[in-house]
């Protein structure tokens, strides 16, 4: 396959897993006991995707750092996927406070009163700032000259994540904290295939 | 470049250290704007990226080689983390990452099931305990291994109650620290921490025998009166659950009321022997025995308000008296037809008169502030009454904080206040090293022979002597003795002035002519404690804490009176007049106050230290061992079992979780721990207020108990809040409720 259409199957596959979870999301939301309204299951589920997209996407260089070390050719299949996910996980993201914003009225009163919502905020700055950072057409506008040293921040919205999703009056704890070691764990990996690589 | 790490080399590329500096760059922006926010720094970083990408900084930078980028890094840095050091607790202060990891552990506790709340389990008393088993059908606990399993009686959408009274089902094994409860369900056991704690002995206040041959104080906490006579011989007799208060009517015997246990008892003084039992409907508080020891008066202090008189030698319930809330302290005028008796929840005094057979309420007097102690003068013409403040008026005093320590004086025959003499005293004496303040806090009264009127402040450990012909005040100093925090005073037949110190569980004996009190030890030493029992030594300095006052003359204990509530109203901070909150229970519930602030109870340290101009006295690890204290007190009481409908709480707990009321308040602490907008559930109040005000989501436990409800006390009464307090539908889904699913809510909600 050549890489055009991995970016092509990648985009696809991510924006509609995207769409299909926000659907369901719509469709089962008298299955989450704590939401009130639609509008409230949905800004819930659309946060828990970006954040499960932002640690997938996190996940995806140290996989692929593994692979390698085995000796497959990954680099392009996990390049393109991580950056989708990153898409994926800022989209998701800007959609949740969106909703926040419009749907949950006391959330626009209180953004700069609540830890919660000040840390949510902060990280999602920085996803925007990777969003636009991310496709190839505005960097050359933009006379960007390189993108990684700001793109490293995204263990920074990783971090500011967590502490929005743990400050949250309505967080599932344990789900939360099972996703955060799994994403340290395989980010861990990244350190050990290097170090057994060839 | 090369790194050892565990003994590999790694290699460290140049452009690590291109990383390094653009982050060391950020660090230095964000210590020139000096701003202690995270959002500072990532724009500072930002900010420094969007410069490197200038060709100019560029040409300057790349030719640099590894170690110099490094080199520069550090010395660019340095300065910045110099100053994020130095603001580290403003930076996770307003970060909110100040116990964090103490927020992780509570929230990870109440959301394993099957789960348990609340974490404390105290040796003293019996308790409830709620458990959320969402998948379990039936469900046993056992608090500890050696325990017998308790079995728990389901309530719906899974949750489970289980009552433990350790007197029936054993201590808590061990009896301090983790204790380990198994909770066993059908799908197997599992294992949960809790808290246990075994408090010591606790002589409080003094009931003495009408020739002054002996004085008695209950100490609840151990469950037994300890009765001092004359020549410090001290007895201790082992009572019934609870002992709140003694009564003598003859030198031979004492009757003891108790509060969990729905009874009196009359003891023989000199055996101990428990002579006879009067079971009372239900909880009792104090009590007071008339001059000529024939009526007994006894509050009953639970849902139903009302005085229960009891008749002696006959030992039989007599009367039942209304009251519009609890009777607090009871005291006889010159004779058995005259009874005060001050209320907490409105801060009056009461005067009822005997008519025929029957007592009737004749006068009421506010107070504004609820009394802390009452003295009763030899002859029975007048009472003295410690509060914290006086308003007649009952309009709460809008002063930040207001807290003014003083003795009222009150004829029997008519309540009027013939003195009001403020204690406190605080002056510029505070600014010279050595100087103390006097008069903090006031907490045992007795007129002795002479009448002169003896006065103990728990606030500046002191014993007052007061003359009042000659207006002279002879002061006793314990600040440094074993009888600190003094409570309860008596004065025996042969002179000697008895006292009580609950925090250190000890008697002083002071006879005249004497420097000092002769200490009696009822409990170890904080010597023993400090080698055996160093938690419940922490504790021991923590309620000394509780009781001391600040240069302001404001202790812990001015508002949470006796580590409950005053049920007054305090301006704290905003203009507004807002109820104290009882400070039992809290452990397992951060974050704390009204709009949690403050993510322990340690940081409330820092309220002293500023608002209140800190202590006279210097403590190592104040605020931990204050901590240490108030964690330790158990929630008030649920309602008993034989008051329950559970055909009633179980359609509550069902129309609870239709009104989505588990949403904020989750089983089994019935609080996520969450901060939520006033918005979200209150707009109209909300809208009222400037700025954003966040509340803090209270756990539920013990409800009944605590009126007025929500953050500034405007529901009196729980249907208060769920129906006029609730005008949007959004603190709960109450219109979704049918009027007898209302109902069962309110008895759920009660009997937690």
């Amino acid at each position: 396959m050549k890489p055009a259409d991995v970016s092509r199957w990648s985009a696809w596959l991510v924006c509609g897993g995207l769409g299909v979870q926000t659907g369901l999301l719509w469709l089962l939301y008298p299955g989450d006991r704590d939401a009130y309204t639609h509008a409230f299951a949905l800004t819930r589920g659309l946060g828990w995707s970006g954040l499960v997209a932002l640690c997938a996407g996190l996940c995806a260089t140290p996989l692929g750092t593994l692979l390698r070390s085995r000796g497959h050719a990954a680099d392009a299949w996990t390049r393109e996927l991580r950056r989708l996910l990153g898409i994926a996980a800022a989209g998701a993201a800007l959609a949740h406070a969106a909703l926040a914003f419009c749907a949950l009225p006391d959330t626009r009163n209180a953004v700069m009163e609540a830890p919660q919502l000040r840390t949510g905020l902060a990280g999602l700055l920085i996803l925007l700032l990777l969003l636009i950072t991310s496709f190839p057409r505005v960097v050359r506008a933009l006379h960007v000259r390189s993108w990684k040293e700001l793109h490293r921040l995204a263990y920074v919205a990783f971090a500011l994540a967590f502490l929005h999703v743990l400050h949250a009056p309505y967080v599932p704890i344990r789900s939360a904290l099972w996703l955060a070691a799994l994403t340290l764990s395989v980010g861990l990996l990244r350190f050990v295939a290097r170090q057994r690589g060839p | 470049m090369l790194l050892r790490v565990d003994g590999r080399l790694l290699h460290v590329s140049r452009r690590f250290g291109q990383q390094l500096l653009l982050a060391a760059l950020g660090l230095a922006v964000w210590g020139a704007v000096a701003r202690p926010s995270l959002l500072a720094l990532l724009l500072s970083y930002v900010a420094v990226w969007v410069g490197w990408q200038l060709p100019v900084l560029r040409r300057v930078l790349e030719p640099l080689r590894l170690r110099q980028l490094v080199v520069l890094s550090v010395l660019l840095s340095a300065p910045a983390l110099s100053w994020a050091y130095r603001a580290r607790s403003r930076i996770a202060e307003r970060e909110n990452v100040v116990g964090l990891a103490a927020r992780l552990v509570d929230l990870w506790r109440l959301d394993a099931t099957p789960s348990i709340a609340p974490p404390l389990l105290s040796a003293d008393r019996p308790q409830t305990f709620f458990v959320h088993a969402p998948d379990a059908s039936s469900v046993h606990v056992q608090f500890g291994a050696k325990a017998r399993p308790l079995a728990a009686e389901a309530l719906g959408l899974g949750l489970f109650r289980v009552d433990y009274d350790p007197r029936r089902d054993g201590k808590p094994d061990p009896p301090e620290g983790v204790l380990r409860a198994l909770i066993l369900t059908e799908h197997g056991r599992v294992e949960r921490d809790m808290q246990a704690v075994t408090p010591l002995v606790h002589p409080r206040w003094f009931c003495v025998s009408p020739s002054a041959t002996w004085a008695a104080t209950p100490s609840e906490e151990t469950d037994e009166l300890i009765i001092v006579g004359s020549g410090a011989r001290v007895l201790r007799v082992p009572v019934g659950d609870g002992p709140v208060d003694c009564a003598f009517p003859d030198d031979d015997t004492v009757i003891v009321s108790h509060r969990f246990e729905s009874a009196l008892a009359s003891f023989n003084v000199a055996s101990g022997r428990r002579d006879r039992v009067l079971s009372l409907p239900g909880r009792l508080g104090r009590m007071a025995i008339s001059p000529e020891g024939t009526r007994l008066v006894v509050a009953r202090i639970d849902s139903q308000a009302e005085l229960l008189v009891v008749s002696w030698p006959e030992f039989e319930l007599a009367e039942h008296v209304p009251l519009s809330a609890a009777g607090d302290w009871l005291a006889f005028g010159a004779d058995r037809n005259t009874l005060l008796v001050t209320t907490r929840a409105d801060a009056t005094i009461r005067q009822f008169q005997l008519s025929g057979e029957h007592y009737q309420q004749t006068r009421l007097q506010k107070l504004g502030r609820p009394a802390v102690t009452l003295g009763r003068a030899r002859d029975g013409s007048r009472v003295w009454i410690a509060t914290t403040d006086y308003r007649p008026d009952a309009r709460p005093q809008l002063g930040n904080h207001f807290v003014q320590d003083q003795l009222l004086t009150l004829a029997t025959s008519d309540l009027k206040v013939l003195e009001r003499r403020l204690t406190a005293r605080r002056s510029e004496r505070q600014s010279k090293p050595g100087d103390v303040d006097r008069g903090g806090s006031p907490m045992g009264v007795a007129e002795l022979r002479g009448g002169t009127l003896a006065v103990t402040f728990a606030g500046t450990d002191e014993l007052w002597r007061i003359d009042p012909a000659a207006a002279d005040i002879e002061t006793l100093d314990l600040i440094d003795s074993e009888l600190n925090a003094p409570h309860g005073l008596a004065e025996l037949a042969d002179g000697a002035l008895v006292l009580s110190s609950p925090a250190n569980g000890t008697l002083g004996v002071w006879r005249p002519g004497w420097r000092q009190p002769n200490v009696l030890r009822l409990a170890a030493s904080s010597a023993a404690l400090r080698l055996n029992d160093p938690t419940a030594l922490e504790r021991r300095a923590g309620e000394r804490g509780f009781y001391e006052s600040t240069r302001s003359g404001i202790a812990c204990q001015s508002c949470h009176l006796h580590a409950t509530a005053d049920a007054a109203s305090y301006n704290l901070g905003n203009h507004r007049a807002i109820p104290s909150l009882p400070v039992t229970g809290l452990l397992g519930t951060a974050p704390y106050l009204r709009d949690g602030s403050y993510p322990r109870i340690r940081d409330l340290d820092e309220v002293a230290q500023t608002l209140y101009r800190g202590y006279l006295r210097h403590q190592a690890r104040r605020s931990q061992v204050l901590e240490a204290f108030v964690e330790a007190l158990p929630r008030a009481q649920s309602v008993a079992r034989s008051a329950r409908d559970l055909a009633a709480e179980r359609r509550g707990v069902q129309a609870f979780g239709k009104a989505h009321c588990t949403r904020c308040h989750a089983f089994p602490a019935f609080t996520n721990l969450g901060l939520l907008p006033m918005s979200a559930l209150f707009p109209e109040q909300a809208a009222l207020l400037p700025g954003v005000e966040m509340l803090d989501v209270p756990s539920l436990l013990s409800i009944g108990q605590t009126a007025p409800y929500l953050n500034d006390g405007r529901a009196p009464t729980l249907a208060a809040v769920i129906q006029e307090q609730n005008a949007a539908n959004l603190h709960g889904d109450v219109r979704s409720l049918s009027n007898s699913e209302r109902r069962d809510l309110l008895a759920f909600l009660g009997s937690l």
